[in-house]
């Protein structure tokens, strides 16, 4: 674990602070005040993202610190959507996550910044990342509502509750999440010639979706009977996803095409 | 029929608890194997029952083919699972057996600069075998490209003192007062070196063939010594001088490799019939064949370059990809304008 005591590390420990001022507000019940506060830490999470991409010379999504850092940023504007069009409540919970996916790139992952590879100088590069980014935070978002759900969360009025929350998330991000998968596979096929290559990143990645498919499935075949059922499921897939972004990215194990273990 | 609608939905789940251990299972094989475990006979077996499960799913359940998302879901898979068996090895084999089909395997083509060729080399090992395309590939030049400047890296061995600094010429680095200053002089994409009528040596960047990338240096030595020329070669990083403690290694980022294809059809013919500038995500494609820039290297007699490219057969591939935009465009459709809205519809009543 390293202090980052440069402008960018600067910038993300501040806006961590302000992510954590803000879910502190909330939790002592003064939420425009939080609300407020959130809106300005997203605000310094989107000029650290730009300072980032300024100083790469590209959108910055190569490597973990970057991808932890765009993360961070999205989780703002999936809140406000969430609650404004989705009648979904839990801003405490996003800035709880706004927290969480910002340590990794404040404290753990080196910033230097690295040129592009050649196979990374594709157009499909950048939306394939970005949606999977957005998919991976809505999917968290899932997760927290449906450990809601398990330990009999109540949600606040003129709000979803935490099963149907839950489901509702995962119908947003899950198409998110199928889009990441096919165009990573397309531009594998313009890149290294196949199409599917059968590597450990794409094997989990795999596996997460397919959770979900069997989440939606289940979900179809028992409604909300099993509701324990489902909320386990979305769990399960997030779990999967974490491993995809980085177990297998660092660890050993797993050989292949992503892996930086190396 | 209410109890066969049940006995496939939990088919349906069935399967998709399997591939999904399949999936973890073959990332612990790592690609090479688990592209051989997805690809075994009780594997196809598997895929053709899930393509099967499909089906009868569709002809049961009237509303997977009434419902356009679903329709598109579902026929999105299907789709996905007959390119992907149809473009597989073993599809591939039983194609040049019962159709009588001609396909190249995916394999190599590797050519030095100017030189062409319809052989493929297909298979690893003990099957390692040429196969002949029906048109011939040339390549007329390979080039690599660099981030400029490159990074020239100083340390001194043994301890933990290590500097970087951009290779660029006129860039100056103090090393304190232990280690004296490095300076950039110039930089070299192919260093050669001349010999003068006097005996005198130059060197210059020679723009015929080969690469040599190196750069030259001026050390200053601690306490206003006289500064000594050095060059760094980026392929052989040489040896540590005995009178100084540093020790440098110059290094650059490729950003791309293009090799300059023409596909002919006929050995020598003037005309080609199709032509790019190949390189990393911008393949060519001709006659059902895609044709990559994989790897590359140097004669280290000649200094001659050549070029690797990958051939694969694009069998199948129309379906994957159809399946894919169908697959895609259903689930949006059912989960953003159906299955959210039907919640929220709910909800407000
Ligand atoms: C193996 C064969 C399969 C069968 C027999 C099958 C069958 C079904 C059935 C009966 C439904 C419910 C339709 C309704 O709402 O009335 C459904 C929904 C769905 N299926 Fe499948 N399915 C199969 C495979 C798949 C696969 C591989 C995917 C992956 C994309 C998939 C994705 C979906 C989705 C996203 C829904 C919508 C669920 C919802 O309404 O929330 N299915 N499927």
């Amino acid at each position: 674990m390293a202090l980052k005591m440069n402008p960018q590390g600067i910038m993300i420990y501040i806006t961590m602070a302000i992510y954590a001022v803000a879910l502190i507000l909330t939790l002592a019940k003064q939420k425009k005040a939080g609300l407020n506060v959130f809106a300005l830490g997203f605000v310094v999470a989107l000029v650290s993202f730009g300072y980032r991409w300024q100083h790469v010379s590209h959108c910055p999504m190569q490597n973990l610190f970057e991808v932890f850092l765009t993360l961070g940023m999205l989780c703002y504007p999936i809140s406000i959507f969430s609650r404004r069009f989705l009648k979904i409540s839990g801003h405490a919970g996003d800035m709880a996550i706004g927290i969480i996916l910002l340590f990794p790139a404040g404290f753990v992952f080196h910033s230097e910044p690295q040129h592009l590879p050649p196979a990374l100088q594709s157009p499909l590069f950048v939306p394939h990342v970005a949606v999977y980014m957005i998919s991976y935070v809505l999917m968290f978002k899932a997760t927290i509502c449906a450990f809601a759900q398990l330990f009999k969360c109540k949600s606040e009025p003129g709000t979803l509750e935490p099963e149907k929350a839950t489901y509702v998330i995962a119908c947003l991000g899950f198409p998110l999440l199928t889009l990441g998968l096919i165009l990573g596979s397309v531009w594998g096929k313009f890149a290294w010639g196949d199409y599917w290559g059968w590597d450990p990143k794409e094997l989990w990645s795999l596996a997460s979706w397919l959770v979900f498919v069997g989440y939606f499935h289940v979900r179809y075949m028992f409604g909300q009977k099993y509701a324990r059922l489902n909320s386990s499921l979305a769990i399960l897939g997030m779990v999967f996803i974490v491993i995809t972004l980085l177990w297998v990215n660092l660890s050993r194990l797993f050989p292949g095409l992503h892996s930086y273990a190396s | 029929m209410k109890n066969l609608k049940r006995e496939v939905l939990w088919g349906t789940l069935v399967l998709i608890i399997l591939l999904t251990v399949f999936s973890v299972y073959g990332a612990f094989l790592g690609a090479d194997r688990a592209q051989i475990f997805f690809n075994s006979i009780p594997l196809a077996v598997y895929w053709s029952l899930f393509l099967a499960l499909l089906v009868v799913g569709c002809l049961l359940f009237k509303r997977l083919i009434r419902v356009p998302a679903l329709l598109l879901i579902h026929a999105g898979c299907i789709a996905i699972l007959i390119g992907g068996l149809w473009g597989s090895d073993k599809g591939q084999e039983m194609q040049r057996r019962l159709l009588k089909r001609d396909i190249v395997g995916s394999g190599y083509v590797m050519l030095y600069e100017g030189q062409q060729t319809n052989q493929v080399q297909v298979g690893e090992g003990s099957d390692r075998h040429m196969e002949t395309l029906p048109f011939i590939v040339a390549v007329d030049d390979f080039r690599i490209e660099y981030y400029e400047p490159g990074k020239l890296f100083i340390g001194v061995p043994g301890t933990e003192n290590q500097w970087s600094m951009p290779a660029e010429p006129d860039t100056q680095l103090d090393l304190g007062p232990k280690f004296g200053a490095v300076r950039v002089v110039r930089s070299f994409k192919n260093f050669r070196i001349s010999m003068g009528e006097t005996g005198t040596r130059g060197a210059y960047d020679d723009p015929g063939p080969g690469a040599n990338a190196a750069v030259e240096i001026l050390v200053t030595p601690p306490g206003n010594g006289q500064p000594t020329p050095r060059y760094i070669f980026e392929q052989h990083p040489g040896h540590a001088n005995p009178s100084s403690p540093l020790a440098f290694q110059y290094r650059r980022t490729i950003s791309d490799y293009i090799s300059d294809v023409r596909i002919l059809a006929k050995p020598g013919d003037p005309n080609a019939v199709a032509q790019k500038a190949v390189e990393v995500n911008h393949p060519i494609y001709y006659g059902g064949y895609h044709f990559y820039q994989s790897s590359y290297g140097q004669d280290p007699g000649t200094g001659l370059m050549y070029t690797v490219l990958s051939v694969t057969s694009s069998n199948g591939l129309m379906w994957v990809f159809t399946g894919f935009l169908l697959m895609c465009l259903g689930i949006a459709w059912q989960c953003w304008f159906l299955d959210i809205r039907k919640v929220l519809t709910q909800e407000a009543l």
